[in-house]
């Protein structure tokens, strides 16, 4: 019993600071805001601090593996949304993502699931003709920015947003959604997450 | 006491994970000591509470038991004053002497001074060992025990080594 009192110097110890996050690229403490770079071939999304995120922004860079993801957030035109024919991308629970994915050379869709982000082929004429309506989708960078799409009663959205943001949501819904449609919570959560891009999307417009 | 063994077998465990995750990344070592530290803080504001609802006599109740005592005095929450408590473990030292007297003469800087009298025939040579045990054992939460009263010869078989080979 003696022994127990040992105990007290984990008690008698100094709390932790918190430790900054680092870049995962060189290891540099950052910032709470700082950017990502997007490791291709993994398909990982990593943090890092400016001066490596400048190194990728060149297409060529490290033979392509590695992509600093853009910040821009930019809303597609509702008149062209609308026109476009959306319910042909099929997206069952109201909201999903589009990439361009290189490795594969096809778009890629993602939609959100208790699992994760589930993804599907998308045929690349329907792109095409979505192309042909939205000229500015013919802007997206492959790999590390995506398409988010909304569709609710009221109608639908879309913008182009960083791919990390699309990480983002994948992972703050991961942990609320129930059943087939997500459920009360996941959608509150979705909400406060499209009110972030639209307020972004003003930034850039 | 079985249950006694157990308490020191489990902080000898958990030292030594602790150790051993230290050995593979320090980093890791600090993070697991801070995991430690927040989830012993929130046991002992729960027992910090217990306390205060059952207030003293009830908690004086507590401190029967050898387990939740040593877990009282861990987190400072022992509802008796350190000295009070050497004072009870002192007495049934006395007991199994003939004669002796063994009391606490005050507490100074954390160290407990401890006076012997001695009555009668020479005191055991044991009396100084039993009387550091009886004090670490009432009061982990004190840095030690002072004895003072008992002859030379007798604290002479404390020291480990002469002091002249520690001065090198």
């Amino acid at each position: 019993m003696q022994q127990l009192f040992r105990l007290r110097r984990f008690l008698d110890a100094p709390a932790l600071p918190p430790k900054g996050e680092a870049c995962e690229l060189c290891g540099a403490e950052l910032p709470a805001r700082h950017g990502h770079v997007a490791d291709v071939e993994q398909r990982r999304i990593l943090c890092s601090c400016r001066p490596c995120y400048m190194l990728f922004t060149h297409p060529g860079a490290a033979n392509g593996r590695f992509r600093s993801v853009p910040e821009r957030v930019a809303q597609l035109p509702a008149a062209a949304v609308d026109g476009a024919g959306w319910e042909r991308l099929e997206i069952p629970v109201g909201i999903a993502f589009f990439l361009r994915d290189s490795a594969r050379k096809r778009i890629i869709a993602f939609y959100p699931s208790p699992a994760g982000a589930t993804e599907s082929g998308l045929p690349l004429e329907t792109w095409t003709e979505l192309e042909e309506a939205i000229p500015l989708l013919e802007t997206l960078e492959t790999d590390t920015e995506a398409v988010l799409v909304c569709r609710r009663r009221e109608g639908v959205e879309a913008w182009i947003v960083p791919v990390d943001a699309c990480y983002e949501l994948v992972a703050r819904i991961r942990t609320q959604w129930r059943g087939f449609d997500g459920g009360r919570e996941a959608w509150q959560e979705i909400d406060a997450f499209l009110e972030g891009v639209r307020e972004r999307a003003g930034s850039y417009a | 006491m079985s249950e006694t063994a157990d308490v020191d077998a489990t902080v000898a465990r958990i030292e030594s994970l602790v150790e051993q995750l230290g050995e593979a990344d320090p980093r890791v070592r600090q993070l697991a000591e801070e995991a430690i530290r927040l989830l012993m803080q929130l046991y002992g504001a729960g027992l910090a509470r217990a306390i205060e609802i059952l207030g003293r006599e009830q908690a004086l109740r507590l401190t029967e038991d050898k387990l939740v005592g040593s877990l009282l005095l861990l987190y400072g929450l022992h509802p008796v004053e350190a000295s009070e408590r050497i004072a009870a473990a002192l007495r049934s030292v006395e007991r199994r002497l003939a004669g002796h007297r063994v009391y606490v003469a005050g507490i100074t800087e954390g160290v407990a001074r401890i006076r012997v009298e001695v009555n009668g025939g020479p005191a055991p040579a044991t009396l100084a060992g039993a009387i550091e045990r009886a004090v670490a054992e009432a009061a982990p939460d004190l840095a030690g025990a002072e004895i003072e009263g008992l002859p030379q010869a007798a604290t002479a078989l404390v020291q480990i080594a002469p002091a002249k080979w520690l001065e090198v």
